[in-house]
């Protein structure tokens, strides 16, 4: 009888998910026991296979998802894998739709489609494989499983994602047994982010992982979010590049020598300002930055120094190449990784990966020229360059490399340095608003905006763009709403990189009812800050604060009718945010207020409450303020 | 193989000299504002179009860093060929294009077809240079291998010194008799100048001066005459030679033949007529809706069903247009899109109500015009259905069923169409099916709400819609299974009243076309009044606009400006205030111009603050000289959306 009742039930299972692999069956009976999710979509499992031949990742993904709601049958009937012509594939894709009728599709190559992803503002052979299903829908269960091969010139290396925008039951990073006798899995952010990981020899897995909402105040960066880093084991005889540090720069520095035609005897006797400033000049007169990526070794190896220069355009990379050409025997160029803007925090404490999205000069200096971004390595010094920022003085970094370590590839190994402060650009937007308010509150008058640091990229433009190129900039980083009108510009840049523009302007409703009296526009004064979560949700990403330039408005504005301010003076300041208020009102509004953001990423788990406490504390303040205090009242 | 030694021969014939000197007056072109000449200058741009092959030149002068994107060339195509050219500097250096400059990449791969995109970047560009190259790509009949259209787009991203296109006399001579290609051109506005020559080579048509082509929003650039187009196409074979004959024949030939066949009529679809028969009541707008309304239960296309529908498809059908389409649509489920308007068409004639099948075009679109006999620039595989009614025409849009009897998308109105019927043995009629008045679309959103002194308030909001803003609310409920609509619509207000509980919310009548869709929302929140003399208040928490609208202007506009629609928003909110409490300040104004008006009416009875916002656009369809009004009106209703009450908390509370 119990051995009847066995067979029996377990027909049943196979009935149930008949057609569908195996491994797809045993985890949507798992799933039976677990309360379902309020989403559309409930990835059941999603497991990366990992396994190395003769230099190549080959990576197996299984996709098990249950269509919950209706509204989540587009999304969760297609499939994508990222490739790349020549070093990146797909060789097998299968898919399985179990309908809630039970009738099993399977995957159709007619469904199957690979789009090239290069255009004219990014040449690439980077492609995107897209599988569907037709008819998905409330109650289907989608798999699908494919095998990658990726023969990357970085060798078999790999940083997988771990979360997604759908709730994931269980979420499996595995290495199959060959490869684990040489690799090593290395979690990233778990404990950051709360995720609760079982990991031992070889693989790690997550279960319930939270699907990543779409929210405000999220990082930006990719390093702040869960990743499982894939690396060869180091061993003592190897020679591998990715042993140390050292083991990296050396590498690469060889690479960059032999690939751009650099002189490695190049002399230091003598390197000068005028010489410097010439060289670096022709090379940013003479070559676009323009990025073609053909193949996973053109996004580290500079080409020749005399190709680029025929071309006439290329990356960070080749304009280092260039760099060094161009002083010929003069300097020597060593080149330098880094990372900007939303690059990961690379330091020499890290682990050993080739994640770098940035590479600039490193010249050594015989003797200081008095420069900000000289820095002193062994008692030689050094001059760090990035030949990509055209408009930035010699002797300064942009503010986006602003906290960042850079490691300089000498021939003897890596030399890491911190960026000193002292040799960031770094400056703030003045705007000064003149004119005369009608009865409709209609501003005519004339704006004048002064940028120092190039923050907004005013400068560059000044220097570069068109009149209605400039224009729309100047909408953009002031956050100008569409109806202001701007006419009759002029601009110019000073003699110490500021940049100076000015406008007549006409901006309908310049002042806007509301409340007992007028508010003035959000590009000045923003409006109420919202709520970090919506309604009664709690907030399970990690808070992130984004740092922006100081920015002062100034106005000085007739008005027809006679108003007076909620209050003439406010000011307030925290770790993350600070505002300051001061208006005078009658017949002649004048204003100064100035608001600035420094940047802080409450990334733990401990301290979640401790961001979103930040972010209330800022919000009641600022709420206050924006109600009580930026108020225009009419006498 | 003849085929190949014309190609190889013309494309000969007209290679580009690079031994020749560049024109001394090309170095003299510069930047001119006043003339919005910019970065870059097309000193020449020739199109020669042959029936086997097309040839392409351009000189570009370059002037800014930004300008050397005009030197590109992006071929999605992938199909061109012969790809030379040169950079040359104010100094006489000059860099040839060499192979290592042609990129090519997969376009996209599907099953075993492959296409590539070609790009080029010319080698050796400075901020001022002149760049010159030359292309082929093959071609049918003179137009791009398995196109049946194209529209060369005259003016470029650049300011157009000269641009000629010839109309080889062989592409002319070398027609097929079937599906022969049309050619048809415009002039241009000035101060752009257009010249029509007549060689022995062929049909020249010069352009010269062109301005850049300029983004507008809410335009349409085929209504602007300083674009100027010349346009191939194939057409449909064997009709008149003269519009009337044309049209004559597309109705009696295509419409006719492909949307009127006799169609076997299976019983279940005769009982349904015949129920519907007897509903007739005499009245025609009222007759129609009732069919009409009958017709979308019933017949729908495959991306306009329930959600329980579309479980129950197990595979897609392959619908034949033959006498068994009726018989096959039952069966299915679901009608073809295509076909849909044929079977509303059938059905209403089977009632003895008399209607046509229009073919419109967008009013966002190349415009329709009988001269160029020319069916593609209409939506010609998918026709409304149109009813006379009185001296106007009542439309019906049987593939978009979320719009009710006399309500079709926004493209369809305003544009010229030509519609057939039976009634007229399908001899041609001109039609248009003109903008309703604002009254016809009106979204209405009626809160009530209640403030406690505690700082706790709720809201219950209730939507509906008339006209297409029911049709929109329909869209986007109809599919969804109750459970979910109603979560849908929750998820919606909670993102928009974001420090609101949104505690419930319930879609009314989504799958009901006699009645409005209606959404009823309720919300709680609690407000920490400590130490607050007056509070600042939304009257319509959640609340968002109907349109759109954060685009950039140009400074002077050249295209007409064309809105979605004459269209209200009308938003009520009752709010029940605790005792003593008291709206501060006269916030209710009204501004107003040709645009509509936009208008705020606050005030307080007793316990009761009433607010009724209104947004009125009574007229959509403008010249370009209304620019300043439209952005006036925009800024009104900016205000009109962040304006919030103030309101005195009353002592002792």
């Amino acid at each position: 009888m119990k051995i009847l009742c066995l067979l029996m039930s377990s027909t049943l299972v196979f009935a149930q998910y008949k057609g569908l692999p195996d491994w797809a069956a045993d985890a949507l009976n798992a799933s039976t026991t677990v309360s379902k999710p309020k989403a559309d979509i409930w990835r059941i499992l999603d497991e990366t296979r990992i396994t190395v031949e003769k230099g190549s990742l080959f990576t197996e993904r299984r996709l098990v998802q249950l269509v919950l709601n209706e509204r989540g049958s587009e999304e969760a009937a297609i499939f994508l894998a990222d490739g790349t012509e020549g070093s990146r594939k797909i060789l097998k894709l299968k898919g399985w739709h179990l309908k809630p009728s039970g009738a099993l599709n399977k995957l159709d190559r007619d469904n199957v489609v690979t789009i090239g992803e290069a255009n004219y503002h990014e040449i690439t052979y980077d492609t995107t494989t897209l599988a569907y299903f037709d008819h998905v829908s409330k109650g289907s269960i989608i798999v699908f499983q494919s095998r990658e091969q990726e023969s990357s010139f970085l060798g078999p290396l790999a940083n997988i994602p771990v979360v997604s925008g759908v709730p994931i039951l269980k979420r499996t990073i595995r290495l199959e047994p060959d490869a684990s006798n040489k690799f090593d899995l290395y979690p990233r952010q778990f404990e950051a982010w709360g995720l609760d990981a079982a990991i031992s020899t070889g693989t790690i897995t997550v279960h319930n992982v939270p699907a990543l909402d779409d929210d405000t105040l999220l990082p930006w960066r990719s390093d702040h979010y869960p990743s499982v880093m894939i690396k060869g084991r180091a061993s003592q005889e190897s020679e591998d590049r990715y042993q140390t540090w050292d083991h990296l720069a050396r590498w690469y520095h060889k690479l960059f020598i032999t690939a751009s035609g650099i002189s490695e005897t190049a002399s230091t006797t003598s390197v000068d300002m005028e010489t410097l400033k010439q060289s670096l000049n022709e090379l940013q007169t003479k070559v676009r930055y323009k990025q073609v990526y053909l193949d996973s070794s053109r996004s580290w190896t500079p080409s020749a120094g005399d190709e680029v220069m025929r071309r006439a355009y290329g990356d960070c990379k080749d304009m280092v190449a260039c760099l060094a050409r161009s002083g010929g025997s003069n300097f020597r160029v060593t080149p330098a990784l880094a990372n900007i803007e939303n690059g990961p925090d690379v330091g020499p404490d890290d682990l050993v990966y080739p994640a770098f999205n940035h590479l600039i000069a490193a010249i050594r200096l015989p003797q200081s020229l008095g420069l900000a971004s000289e820095i002193e390595i062994d008692n030689e010094l050094y001059l760090l360059i990035d030949p990509t920022a055209k408009d930035t003085a010699l002797g300064k970094l942009p503010f986006t490399f602003r906290n960042r370590q850079v490691m300089i590839c000498q021939a003897e190994g890596a030399r890491w340095v911190l960026v000193p402060d002292s040799a960031l650009e770094a400056g703030e937007v003045t705007v000064k608003l003149t004119g005369t308010l009608d009865l409709n509150k209609t501003l005519v008058g004339s704006i004048d905006v002064l940028e120092s640091g190039n923050v907004h990229g005013l400068r560059t433009a000044s220097r570069a763009f068109n009149d209605r190129d400039i224009q729309d900039l100047v909408r953009d980083a002031l956050d100008l709403p569409p109806v202001v009108r701007l006419s009759n510009g002029a601009h110019r840049v000073t003699d110490t990189g500021d940049a100076k523009l000015t406008y007549q302007v006409y901006w309908p409703s310049f002042l806007a009812r509301d409340a007992d009296g007028f508010r003035l526009p959000s590009a000045i004064v923003q409006g109420a800050r919202w709520t970090l979560t919506k309604g009664d949700e709690s907030r399970y990403a990690p808070v992130a604060f984004r740092g922006f330039p100081k920015t002062t408005w100034s106005l000085d504005i007739h008005s027809e009718t006679l108003l007076r301010p909620g209050q003439a003076e406010f000011k307030w300041e925290s770790e993350t945010r600070s505002f300051n208020w001061q208006c005078d009102a009658q017949s002649r509004l004048k204003l100064i207020f100035e608001l600035q953001g420094q940047e802080k990423v409450f990334l733990d788990q401990a301290d979640r409450e401790a961001g979103e406490e930040a972010w209330r504390d800022y919000r009641q303040n600022y709420n206050a303020f924006f109600k009580n205090v930026a108020i225009l009242r009419a006498i | 193989m003849l085929t190949f030694i014309l190609f190889m021969v013309v494309a000969q014939q007209n290679e580009v000299d690079f031994a020749k000197k560049i024109p001394a007056a090309d170095w003299q072109v510069v930047e001119d504002p006043k003339q919005d000449i910019y970065d870059a200058v097309i000193l020449e741009s020739n199109i020669i179009i042959n029936s086997q092959v097309i040839q392409h030149y351009r000189r570009i002068r370059v002037l800014s860093e930004r300008g050397k994107n005009a030197a590109e060339l992006t071929d999605i195509s992938g199909r061109s060929k012969e790809i030379v050219g040169r950079v040359v500097q104010l100094d006489g250096t000059e860099i040839k294009f060499t192979q290592a400059d042609l990129i090519e990449t997969l376009g996209a791969k599907h099953r075993h077809d492959r296409t590539k995109i070609k790009l080029l970047v010319p080698p050796g560009l400075s901020d001022d240079c002149i760049v010159e190259m030359s292309w082929i790509e093959p071609a049918e009949d003179g137009l791009p291998t398995s196109s049946y259209e194209k529209r060369y787009v005259v003016p470029d991203v650049y300011f157009t010194q000269e641009k000629k296109v010839l109309i080889s006399s062989e592409a002319i001579r070398n027609q097929r008799n079937y599906l022969p290609t049309q050619f048809s051109w415009t002039g241009i506005a000035p101060p752009a100048t257009f010249e029509l020559k007549e060689e022995r080579s062929g049909r020249m048509l010069v352009y010269r001066q062109v301005p850049a082509l300029q983004d507008e929003p809410y335009g349409n650039p085929y209504l602007d005459q300083s674009i100027a187009f010349v346009l191939l196409y194939k057409t449909f074979p064997n009709y008149g030679e003269q519009p009337n004959v044309f049209w004559t024949d597309f109705g009696d030939g295509f419409v006719k033949d492909r949307f009127n066949k006799p169609y076997t009529t299976p019983s279940a679809y005769d009982d349904w007529i015949d129920g519907l028969k007897k509903q007739k009541t005499g009245d025609l707008p009222q007759d129609v809706e009732l069919i009409y309304n009958a017709f979308r239960h019933k017949f729908r296309p495959q991306h306009f069903l329930t959600s329980e529908e579309r479980v129950e498809i197990k595979k897609d059908t392959e619908f034949e247009n033959d006498r068994q389409l009726i018989g096959q649509i039952l069966k299915a489920g679901y009608a073809p899109s295509h076909l849909i308007a044929g079977l509303l068409y059938k059905v209403l004639d089977d009632l003895e109500i008399p209607a046509k099948l229009s073919f419109g075009a967008s009013v966002y679109g190349p415009p329709f015009n009988l001269e160029h006999m020319n069916p593609f620039t209409t939506d010609y595989w998918r026709p409304i259905v149109v009813v006379p009614v009185g001296e106007s025409w009542l439309p019906l849009c049987p593939f978009y069923p979320e719009y009710g009897a006399g309500v079709v998308p926004t493209y369809l109105r305003g544009a010229p169409s030509i519609a057939f019927g039976k009634g007229d043995k399908w001899r041609p009629e001109p039609i248009r099916i003109e903008r309703l008045p604002w009254q016809s679309n009106i979204r209405l959103r009626q809160y009530a709400i209640a403030l406690a002194s505690s700082g706790e308030a709720t809201f219950e909001v209730v939507e509906k819609g008339k006209g297409v803003f029911d049709a929109y609310t329909r869209d986007d409920y109809y599919a969804l299974p109750a459970d979910e609509r109603d979560d849908e619509l929750k998820r919606r207000w909670q993102s928009r009243a974001r420090s609101w509980e949104i505690t419930e919310a319930k879609v009314e009548a989504a799958r009901s076309f006699e009645q409005v869709v209606s959404c009823t929302v309720k919300a709680a929140v609690e407000w920490d009044l400590e130490g607050e003399t007056w509070i600042t208040f939304n009257p319509f928490p959640g609340d968002s606009f109907m349109m759109r609208r954060n685009h950039s202007w140009a400074e002077t506009r050249r295209q007409p400006i064309i809105l979605p629609w004459n269209a209200a928003q009308i938003d009520e909110s009752q709010c029940v205030l605790p005792a003593g409490w008291q709206l501060k300040g006269a916030p209710s104004w009204e501004k107003r111009n040709a645009i509509g008006l936009v208008r705020m009416s606050i005030s307080q009875q007793g316990n009761t603050l009433s607010t009724k916002r209104e947004i009125v656009i009574e007229q959509s369809i403008l010249s370009p000289q209304s620019q300043d009004l439209v952005i006036d009106f925009l800024a009104w209703v900016d205000e009109a959306m962040k304006q919030t009450l103030a309101i005195e908390i009353g002592v002792g509370s």
